[in-house]
C-alpha cells in the first residue's frame, strides 16, 4: 500500500474517531503514531511521541501563549471590563442600540489585551448583558451583539491563533499581529454598521439610553486608557523591534498585572487566574504536541504532496482554490473549536496555498477569520454557548437569530480583504 | 480505590501548583532579563546585572509549567466535538470518555519511559544545556515524574468515568 494511501486512510480514521468525542489532541497524537508506525515502523513511532512532545514543550517560540493568556485572564479578574464597557456606554449610550454599539466596542477594545475570543465574550458577557436588558434591549441584539463581539478577539493582536498560524507556517510573529490590526478594526467597524442597520429596521430592539455631557464623555475614556497603554507596549514594542513576541507577553501580562493590582486584584484572584491560564494552555499544548505528531506522518505519508501535486494537476484557478479551503473551513468550523480546526488543517492546506501563489500572511488573515465566522455559526458557534451559559434565560436559537447580521458583516470583511489583500498587508508592507 | 483516585488528585494538584509557580517565575525571568539589558544600556554598561540563561530559563520553565499541570488539568483540558454523540446517555458519554481517558495515560507512560531513557543517556554522555550547563539528565528525569503522574491520573480518571453514576464521578 502506498504511504498516500494510508496517509488517506488514518486521516478518514481520524476524522471518525473525532466524530465520536475523541479529544482531537488524542485523534492527532494518535494517528500520527499509528501513521507514522504503518509507513515506517512502531519503533521510530514510539520515538516521535517524545520528540513531538519535548519540541512543543521547550519551543521558545511558543511561551509567549501562556503569558498571552495569564494577561487576558488577569483583565478578566480585575473586572477591568466594567470600566471599560462603562467608559464606551457614556459615549455611545444616548444613541438607539448605543449600548450595543458600546459592548461591541468594549469587546475590541478587551481584545486588544485578551488573545481569546471565549475569554473576552464571557468577560464583556458578565458586564454589558444586565445592562443591555435593563434597558430594554431585545434578548437576540444584546446576546448576538456580544457573542459577534467576542469573535474580535482571535484577530485583533495579540491573537493566540495569529500566533499559532504564524509558528506553524514559519511566518513572523510580528508581521501576523501587525497584519491582524487592520482586519481587526474593519471587523469592528462592520459590527457597528450591523447594530446601526438592524437597529434603524426594527427601532423596537433597542432604546436610547441617557445623554451625557461631554465631561462624561471624556472622563469615560479613562477605562481605555490601561488597555490602549498595554496594546501600545505590545504592539509597538514588537513593531518596533524592541521586544520579541515573547518579551512582549511577559511585559503585557506583568503590566496588566500591575493594573490589576492597583484595582484590588486579591491573593486569591491571582492564583485563580494562574489556575485558568494553566487549563487553557495545557488545553491548547495537548494539541499543539497532537499536531507536532501528526506533522511528522504528514511528512512521511507526502499527503500534503499529494494533495499538492493532484490540485496541480487539475489546473485549478486560484480563486476557486481559495473557495475550496474557505468552504471546508466553514464546514468544519460548524463542528469544531478554532484553535484545533488551525492545528489540525493549515499543516495541509497550507503547501496548497502556496501552490496557488497566495500571499503567506494575507492568507492567514482569510483563515482566521473564516475560522472566527465558525465561532458564530451553528450548529457549534463556541461563542454564542459561552453568552448562552451567561444568559440562562435567553433560548440558543433567539442567540442564533441575533448573530445573523454579524454573519452577513463578517462575510463582507472577508469579501473585502480578499478583494483588497491591502487591508490586510498594508501595515506590513 | 476512592483512595488512591483521591491521593492521585491531590499529588496531582500539587504538581499543578508547581506548574504555576514555573509559569510565574518564566515571566518573572523575562522581566528580570529586559530590567537588566536596559539598565546595562541606559548605564552604558556601569550598571551589569545581565545574566545569561534567559532563553534557557523561558524554554525549560515552559516545559515544566505544562508538565506539571498537564494531569491535574486532563479533565478540563480537552477538546471535543460533541454534535454526532449529543444524543447518547450521560452514561455512555462518560464511558466514552473514560476509554479515551485511558489513551492518555498510556501517552504518559510512554513518555516517562522515554524520558528515562533520554536522562540515562544524557547520563552517559554528560550532556548539558548550553548556557546554564545543567545536566539534561535532571531535566528529563524531572519531566518524567510529570509524565509518571499524568500516566496515574489518567488511568484513575478514566476508572472514575467509567464507573461513574449520574454525573458523579467514584
Amino acid at each position: 500500500m502506498s504511504s498516500q494511501l494510508i496517509g488517506l486512510l488514518c486521516m478518514a480514521g481520524m476524522l471518525g474517531a473525532i466524530a465520536l468525542r475523541m479529544p482531537i489532541a488524542l485523534a492527532m497524537a494518535l494517528t500520527g503514531f499509528i501513521g507514522f508506525g504503518w509507513v515506517v515502523a512502531f519503533g521510530p513511532a514510539v520515538s516521535i511521541l517524545e520528540s513531538g512532545a519535548m519540541d512543543t514543550l521547550t519551543n521558545y517560540s511558543f511561551s509567549p501563549i501562556p503569558m498571552f493568556i495569564l494577561m487576558g485572564v488577569f483583565a478578566s479578574k480585575a473586572r477591568m471590563s466594567s470600566e471599560l464597557f462603562n467608559g464606551a456606554k457614556t459615549l455611545f449610550g444616548a444613541w438607539r442600540g448605543g449600548m450595543a454599539l458600546a459592548a461591541v466596542t468594549s469587546c475590541g477594545i478587551f481584545s486588544a489585551i485578551s488573545g481569546s475570543s471565549l475569554a473576552t465574550a464571557a468577560s464583556m458577557a458578565k458586564v454589558a448583558l444586565p445592562e443591555m436588558k435593563k434597558n430594554g434591549y431585545a434578548s437576540s441584539l444584546a446576546t448576538g451583539t456580544l457573542a459577534a463581539g467576542g469573535t474580535l478577539g482571535i484577530m485583533i493582536p495579540p491573537s493566540i491563533a495569529l500566533l499559532l498560524y504564524a509558528l506553524l507556517t514559519e511566518q513572523s510573529v510580528g508581521d501576523m499581529f501587525i497584519a491582524g490590526v487592520m482586519p481587526g478594526l474593519l471587523g469592528l467597524l462592520l459590527y457597528m454598521v450591523a447594530i446601526a442597520v438592524t437597529v434603524w429596521l426594527k427601532p423596537e430592539l433597542a432604546q436610547p439610553g441617557e445623554a451625557t455631557t461631554l465631561r462624561q464623555k471624556i472622563m469615560g475614556l479613562k477605562g481605555v486608557l490601561p488597555f490602549g497603554l498595554v496594546f501600545a507596549l505590545i504592539i509597538g514594542g514588537i513593531y518596533g523591534g524592541i521586544f520579541t513576541p515573547t518579551e512582549a507577553a511577559a511585559v503585557g501580562a506583568f503590566g496588566t498585572l500591575l493594573i490589576a493590582l492597583y484595582r484590588g486584584l486579591s491573593f486569591q484572584d491571582f492564583t485563580d487566574a494562574v489556575q485558568e491560564t494553566l487549563i487553557m494552555a495545557t488545553l491548547i499544548f495537548f494539541m499543539v504536541i497532537g499536531a507536532n505528531i501528526f506533522g511528522y506522518f504528514l511528512s512521511v505519508s507526502r499527503v500534503s504532496f499529494a494533495l499538492v501535486e493532484l490540485v496541480g494537476s487539475m489546473d485549478l484557478s486560484p480563486a476557486l482554490i481559495l473557495l475550496c479551503i474557505l468552504t471546508l473551513y466553514i464546514v468544519l468550523g460548524m463542528v469544531m473549536d478554532s484553535i484545533a480546526m488551525l492545528l489540525l488543517t493549515v499543516p495541509v492546506v497550507f503547501p496548497l496555498a502556496m501552490q496557488a501563489g497566495f500571499d503567506p500572511i494575507w492568507f492567514g488573515i482569510i483563515t482566521v477569520i473564516t475560522v472566527e465566522l465558525g465561532l458564530i455559526t451553528p450548529p457549534i458557534g463556541m461563542n454564542v454557548f459561552v453568552i448562552k451559559s451567561v444568559a440562562e434565560d435567553v433560548s440558543i436559537v433567539e442567540i442564533f437569530k441575533g448573530v445573523v447580521p454579524f454573519v452577513i458583516s463578517d462575510i463582507v470583511r472577508l469579501g473585502l480583504i480578499i478583494g483588497f489583500p491591502f487591508l490586510a498587508l498594508g501595515l506590513v508592507n | 480505590m476512592r483512595q488512591l483516585i483521591a491521593t492521585v488528585r491531590l499529588l496531582s494538584f500539587y504538581l499543578n501548583v508547581l506548574g504555576g509557580i514555573c509559569l510565574v517565575s518564566m515571566m518573572v525571568s523575562v522581566l528580570a532579563d529586559i530590567s537588566t539589558r536596559t539598565l546595562f544600556g541606559m548605564t552604558d554598561g556601569a550598571v551589569d546585572l545581565t545574566f545569561t540563561g534567559s532563553f534557557e530559563l523561558v524554554r525549560y520553565g515552559l516545559l515544566f509549567a505544562m508538565v506539571f499541570s498537564m494531569p491535574y488539568c486532563l479533565d478540563r483540558g480537552q477538546v471535543v466535538v460533541e454534535l454526532f454523540t449529543e444524543g447518547l446517555s450521560v452514561a455512555t458519554k462518560a464511558r466514552i470518555a473514560a476509554f479515551f481517558t485511558l489513551f492518555f495515560g498510556i501517552f504518559g507512560a510512554l513518555m516517562c519511559y522515554r524520558l528515562l531513557h533520554s536522562a540515562s543517556a544524557a547520563r552517559l554522555t554528560g550532556e548539558t544545556t548550553q548556557d546554564l550547563l545543567v545536566p539534561m539528565s535532571s531535566i528529563y528525569t524531572v519531566a518524567a515524574v510529570g509524565m509518571a503522574m499524568l500516566a496515574l491520573r489518567g488511568l484513575s480518571l478514566a476508572y472514575s468515568l467509567w464507573y461513574q453514576r449520574d454525573g458523579d464521578v467514584v
